[in-house]
């Protein structure tokens, strides 16, 4: 519950840290926004995405590595680059890392940053929620690649299929990891599923109604209900493989009668989902900006939208559709063919409506434009090969080649990873203040095109010519060694790419501010300063329109054409260049006022325990009880400490209920604090835009 | 709020007023939001959403293990060792509990915090007293001869009740905190909100041992 | 720019898949060589065609778009384009066209689904185990292939009369192994605890390749197999020679090879019709060895049985083939190989 204090103004905007000289239990409530150690405690959303962001683009650096290594393993037949046991190990981890660690983190990063400045809002709904999502994902990704060190890493594909997972077959600790391991960013995912849905349907703008909503927040917040409802089926599926193992349960023990399907119904239950999960985002990023460069409007708001929901609800009807060879039965076969079939209908809807917005508008074409454009044109043929896989009796001969792999290449890197560096480049000015360079952006662009499609086209033809994914190896005279070792070339000049970009931002931060609106917006977050304050907004928005912000901008006249308006306001005081064309700094602006949650200590606790708990359960139950300890030890110290540190002593809400009487003694003191108490503003205003009181 | 007052507040070009800039506006309840539903127990809602799949798939394991027929099997089956009127009445118990569950609520909304802490201790007892018979009802089996590894029903059993009991004790441990909060005088009027929320909870538990207790206990294999 | 990448990217597309399509590659699910792989062929092939052309117009709409819409130096950046926000007409269009084509592909898929699982009259039927890291085929008694009481037992090499269909019933002693010779239909898991059926056929006489199709352990890249197809005679010199027990060899290397069979643990996995016929219970299951010389690969089918150096290293050190669950009773002298080599040759 929001707890108020007083804050000059200059606090707000600066950062300058107020001296609280309040120990909270063991710690001093720590209150910087600035400095390294505010990144440990922050619960700002914008730092909690850029957090996420950077994380998922180290573990994209690791997981490219794995890549590279499989891909010199393959480069010709019989290779010796890597033992089996260790191929193995790296097309796990590959495959893990790429969707568990990387696709859906930068997604949450996106998430974070934008969805609040994209409603209006100050923040998340839960912003230390929102930091222990955080801190569970790192952390949770660290504890699956200690697995390295402690005897091995998990061995038996991302999709980790019983009886194979079982002890009897994978003696190791690798797959414990690998259970534990996603169970802690599957609490990372849930949490963050809660919070963002929360604040999607809660801390919309005043106007701000559903169907104004960009796409992006409508896309991710598909996403995160997907999420909600699918994290728990794999949940289920991974505790009860961690109860075979470590506890002797039978549920996936073949000789007790169980029946290794079950495991997998319930991990595509689960992962179908999860690649909606993967895209739908990245489809919202591109829906932001393709209207962007094409200065109109997207084509088709609201089908946008209905067919991203319909995608959402479809997407739990397809599961099987990876078990056409698995023995499921004709009719089960029959039916999920159809509603695979299906599925493409929506997802076509969009491709087109991208194409319609392309249609007579004006494109520039920035890098993000040409990733976005990218992602349509690349998305395609991953759908069209996923209709392809609809076909279930071929299908038979598809699944688990090198075309389901090239498929799912072209969706994921095609499609997410390419709306990913779409938004990554958009959004850069927003997020730092200045551009990434356009010239060394181009040239990242397409050496990654080229180095994409070299690495995964030719991987269609060598899956219909028989190449089965997972093999360590081929023998020669399969047919198969030109294309893989163009494949090989293709992977290389992907690594290439990446160098360049990293290159771009090791040298772009020298490049000049970029203003508030570098690209002529469409949607609230280019309203107010790059980098926002940390308050996101100096003025309350609100939303008369869809893209409200170009609304503000510009009018129609009477042909209608529109036209630039005279002059608009920021939301946020800008810098000076950003008030060319008719840009007004916002005026009367009391930012102290606005009281935003302050940071904390016990996400980062909490989250510290979960590993430490997984260690445990694998080595000494001693190290859980400690983990036990942190976790519950940390939830005691969030539910005590108040959401907004109070500077002075306790604050009572304005809105209590005048004519309560207290009953007892308790409620009577707790009355005279409030009453004895003069923190709040003169005009009563003690609200915080955001509340972080979890039950307990 | 109305949507066109809002819209008529649009910083275009006019100097906003003073308090444009505050979150929301101090005048509305403490929880404004967009759905009116405060934040939390809107999280509330959705994470019993994510819980429904949870055991979803719990049951869903354990209804296709007891189904199976498994040659030479091991030990009894679960369904032989269900001591119905026992678990009936352990049951009712939870039932109850989320009767005096309600009663707390509806104590501490009439500001009665005295009741409330009556009810929320009674619903915590109950709780308790549910959870004693399932651990009764284990060592029972145990005693029978089934064990959690003895086979595969077995094994999906105690997981998806004992699943249900760790649900039903971390309820408890939230309402001996709530009344904690409360003897401290921590529970504010404005937040007996957050009694209605730990109630939600309570009662989702209650309704999915209902649904436990009818599938896997009174509808034979 | 966009325009000339794309063009040579189609190009080399065009290019590539020309180039892969002419190599000889054993494992072509795009050459069917029997009806059960030509019947998901026809199927697909008509599927690549409708995504060609979608592929075709939406690509063609995006790069003529690209270059007609492109912004142009002497634009003025403040003229905007109309403001379109959409069109229901089309967008109901590009929803019931879509649909109108899947539903078209649908009514042909369908059918064929039922079609495939359906056993086929007269079928020689064999029983499949895939098991780490191999594959075992058990024929029983059917005397309309002139298999006798006893049937017969072999391993990673499948014999079939060609033009005949063959019914396998799948079953796994350990994980998931997938069955798939790619020219003559599509994959089927084999499952613990399951029991699959799968159809394949061959029109010609031939060696059609094939592997494990889902992942199973380390050596899951050699799990490879043969069918091996036979007209009328060779099939029936086949299944002679197959039923007729090797004759013990009684003196020289080979006998030696005999004895040292039973001292080195090999009878303790590893079955000879007549000879060793006691398998401990608890040994991991091995491939029958009465007619190990009757077939041209061994190990998972990565080996030339022909070549007797590779028998040779195989013996000297099984763990040649990584994660190969074969042990040894103890290192083997090279004179102990080759005594031990020369007894399996005995074994036709």
């Amino acid at each position: 519950m929001a707890l108020t204090e007083e804050r000059t103004p200059l606090e707000l905007t600066t950062g300058e840290e107020s001296v609280v000289e309040k120990p909270l239990g063991a710690f001093t409530r720590p209150s910087s926004n600035e400095g390294w150690r505010s990144w440990l405690t922050t619960v700002d959303h914008k730092k909690i995405g850029i957090l996420y962001g950077a994380t998922a683009m180290a573990f994209f650096a690791i997981g490219g590595l794995e890549a590279l290594l499989i891909r010199a393993q393959l480069a010709q037949p019989n290779g010796q680059v890597l033992s089996p046991e260790i191929y193995n190990q790296m097309f796990t981890m590959h495959g893990t890392t790429m969707v568990f660690l990387v696709i859906m983190p930068m997604l949450a990063a996106f998430s974070n940053y934008l969805i609040p400045l994209m409603i209006g809002a100050r923040d998340v709904a839960f912003p230390r929620l929102n930091a222990f999502s955080y801190w569970v994902f790192l952390f949770g990704g660290l504890f699956l690649y200690s697995s390295f060190f402690l005897g091995g890493a998990p061995d038996n594909g991302w999709f980790n299929y019983a009886p194979n997972s079982g002890v009897a077959y994978s003696p190791g600790h690798g797959i414990d990891f690998w259970t534990l391991g996603l169970q802690i960013t599957g609490i990372a995912s849930l949490v963050g599923a809660v919070n963002l849905i929360v604040t999607c349907l809660n801390m919309r703008a005043p106007g701000m109604t559903l169907l104004r909503m960009p796409v992006f927040v409508w896309m991710a917040l598909v996403a995160q209900f997907l999420l909600l409802f699918a994290i728990p089926v794999i949940t289920v599926a991974l505790f009860l493989l961690m109860f075979d193992r470590l506890f002797g349960a039978n549920f996936f023990n073949v000789e007790a009668g169980a029946d290794p399907l079950l495991w997998q119904h319930l991990f595509w239950i689960f992962g179908h989902p999860e690649v909606y999960i993967l895209i739908l985002p990245a489809f919202g990023i591109v829906s932001e900006v393709i209207p962007a460069f094409a200065r109109k409007p997207l084509f088709g708001y609201p089908f946008m939208v209905f067919s991203g929901i319909a995608i959402g609800f479809m997407g739990w009807g397809v599961w099987a559709h990876h078990m056409f060879a698995s023995g499921v039965g004709p009719v089960s076969v029959a039916a999920f063919s159809l509603s695979t079939m299906f599925i493409a209908v929506p997802t076509g809807v969009k491709i087109f409506n991208w194409i319609g917005t392309l249609w007579r508008g004006k494109l520039t074409f920035t890098v993000a434009m040409l990733f976005a454009v990218g992602l349509v044109s690349q998305f395609t043929i991953g759908g069209l090969s996923g209709v392809m896989h609809s076909v279930a009796p071929h299908d038979t001969q598809q699944t688990d080649t090198y075309f389901v792999v090239a498929h799912f290449h072209y969706v994921l890197f095609g499609g997410s990873m390419f709306g990913i560096f779409s938004g990554v480049y958009y959004w850069w000015p927003k997020i730092f203040g200045h551009k990434l360079s356009e010239g060394i952006g181009k040239l990242h662009f397409w050496v990654m095109f080229a180095g994409f499609n070299l690495t995964f086209a030719p991987m269609h033809i060598v899956g219909l010519q028989g190449q089965p994914r997972r093999t360590a190896t081929y023998p020669e005279g399969m047919g198969w060694d030109l294309m893989n070792l163009l494949s090989t070339i293709g992977s290389f000049l992907i690594a290439l790419s990446f160098l360049i970009w990293v290159y771009n931002v090791v040298r772009s931060r020298k490049n000049p501010h970029a203003g508030a609106d570098p690209w002529d917006g469409r949607t609230l977050e280019w309203a107010t300063s790059s980098p926002p304050p940390v308050h996101n907004f100096d003025l309350e928005p609100t939303a008369g329109h869809l893209d409200e912000w170009w609304h503000q901008k510009y009018e129609e006249n009477e042909d209608g054409r529109p036209v630039r308006r005279e002059e608009f306001t920021y939301l946020s005081q800008v810098d000076e260049p950003s008030l060319s064309r008719g840009g007004r700094q916002p005026e009367g602006v009391d930012v102290s006022k606005i009281h935003l949650p302050s940071p904390s200590y016990w996400p980062i606790v909490i989250a510290l325990g979960l590993p430490l708990v997984g260690y445990g359960l694998l080595y000494t139950y001693w190290l859980a009880a400690l983990g036990g300890l942190l976790i519950i030890g940390g939830i005691v110290g969030l539910g005590l400490e108040p959401s907004v540190d109070p500077e002075a002593g306790h604050d009572e809400h304005d809105d209590h209920d005048p004519g309560h009487e207290p009953d007892d003694g308790q409620e009577a003191e707790l009355v005279a604090v409030g009453a004895g108490d003069g923190a709040a503003g003169p005009d009563g205003t003690t609200a915080a835009t955001t509340t972080d009181s979890e039950p307990t | 709020m109305s949507v066109s007052e809002q819209t008529a507040m649009a910083p275009t070009g006019s100097a906003p007023d003073a308090d444009d800039h505050i979150a929301h506006d101090a005048a509305a309840p403490a929880h404004h939001t967009s759905t009116g539903l405060s934040n939390e127990k809107l999280g509330m809602w959705l994470f019993l959403g994510s819980e429904c799949l949870l055991f979803g798939g719990l049951i869903s394991a354990f209804l296709l293990y007891r189904s199976k027929d498994v040659e030479g099997m091991t030990g009894p089956a679960v369904g032989d060792l269900y001591d119905i009127p026992f678990t009936s009445v352990s049951s009712f118990v939870l039932l109850m509990s989320s009767l005096t569950m309600v009663l707390s609520l509806s104590a501490i909304q009439r500001a009665d915090h005295r009741r409330a802490r009556t009810w929320m201790l009674t619903t915590a007892m109950l709780g308790a007293s549910f959870v004693a018979g399932q651990v009764y009802e284990f060592t029972a089996f145990v005693r029978e001869g089934l064990g959690y590894t003895t086979n595969l029903q077995s094994s999906a059993f105690y997981t998806l009740t004992g699943f249900h009991g760790v649900h039903v004790t971390i309820g408890i441990l939230m309402l001996v905190s709530l009344f904690v909060m409360s003897l401290r005088g921590r529970l504010s009027a404005e937040k007996t909100e957050t009694v209605e929320i730990v109630g939600l909870y309570w009662h989702f538990v209650d309704i999915v041992w209902i649904i436990i207790f009818t599938l896997i206990y009174l509808i034979p294999a | 720019m966009a325009r000339r990448s794309k063009l040579v990217l189609l190009v080399l597309i065009v290019a590539l898949a020309t180039a892969g399509c002419a190599a000889n590659a054993p494992q072509d699910s795009l050459d069917p060589a029997g009806p059960f792989a030509k019947m998901l062929d026809n199927l697909f092939m008509p599927v690549v065609w409708v995504a060609v052309a979608v592929f075709i117009l939406v690509e063609g709409a995006i790069v003529y778009f690209v270059v007609r819409y492109r912004r142009r130096a002497e634009d003025d950046d403040d003229e905007l384009p109309v403001q379109l926000h959409g069109s229901t007409k089309l967008e109901i269009a590009w929803t019931i066209l879509p649909a109108l084509v899947l539903g078209l592909v649908a009514v042909f898929t369908i059918p064929v689904v039922f079609d495939l699982n359906a056993k086929p009259a007269g079928a020689l039927e064999v029983s499949v185990t895939g098991q780490k890291f191999w594959w075992g085929y058990t024929y029983g008694a059917q005397p309309a292939f002139g298999i006798e009481e006893g049937g017969i037992v072999t391993a990673n090499e499948l014999h079939i009369p060609a033009g005949q269909p063959v019914y396998l019933t799948l079953t796994s002693p350990d994980v998931i192994h997938s069955f798939w010779t790619p020219r003559l239909n599509g994959k089927r898991d084999v499952v613990p605890g399951r029991t699959h059926t799968w159809s394949i056929q061959a029109y010609e006489p031939g060696v059609y390749s094939g592997q494990c199709a889902e992942f199973c352990g380390t050596a899951h890249a050699n799990m490879r197999l043969k069918v091996v197809a036979h007209d009328q005679g060779g099939w029936d010199d086949w299944v002679r020679q197959m039923q007729q027990p090797p004759i013990q060899p009684l003196g020289g290397p080979a006998a030696q090879g005999f004895e040292l069979f039973t001292q080195k643990g090999c009878a303790g996995c590893h079955r000879v019709e007549g000879a060793f016929e006691a398998v401990a219970a608890e040994s991991p299951p091995a491939p029958d060895l009465t007619h190990l010389f009757s077939r041209d690969c061994f190990a998972g089918c990565i080996y030339d049985l022909n070549d007797r150096n590779e028998l040779e290293a195989w013996l000297r050190n099984p763990q040649r083939k990584a994660g190969s669950l074969m042990v040894l009773g103890g290192p083997l002298t090279e004179e102990e190989i080759d005594n031990l080599s020369a007894y399996l040759e005995t074994l036709e």
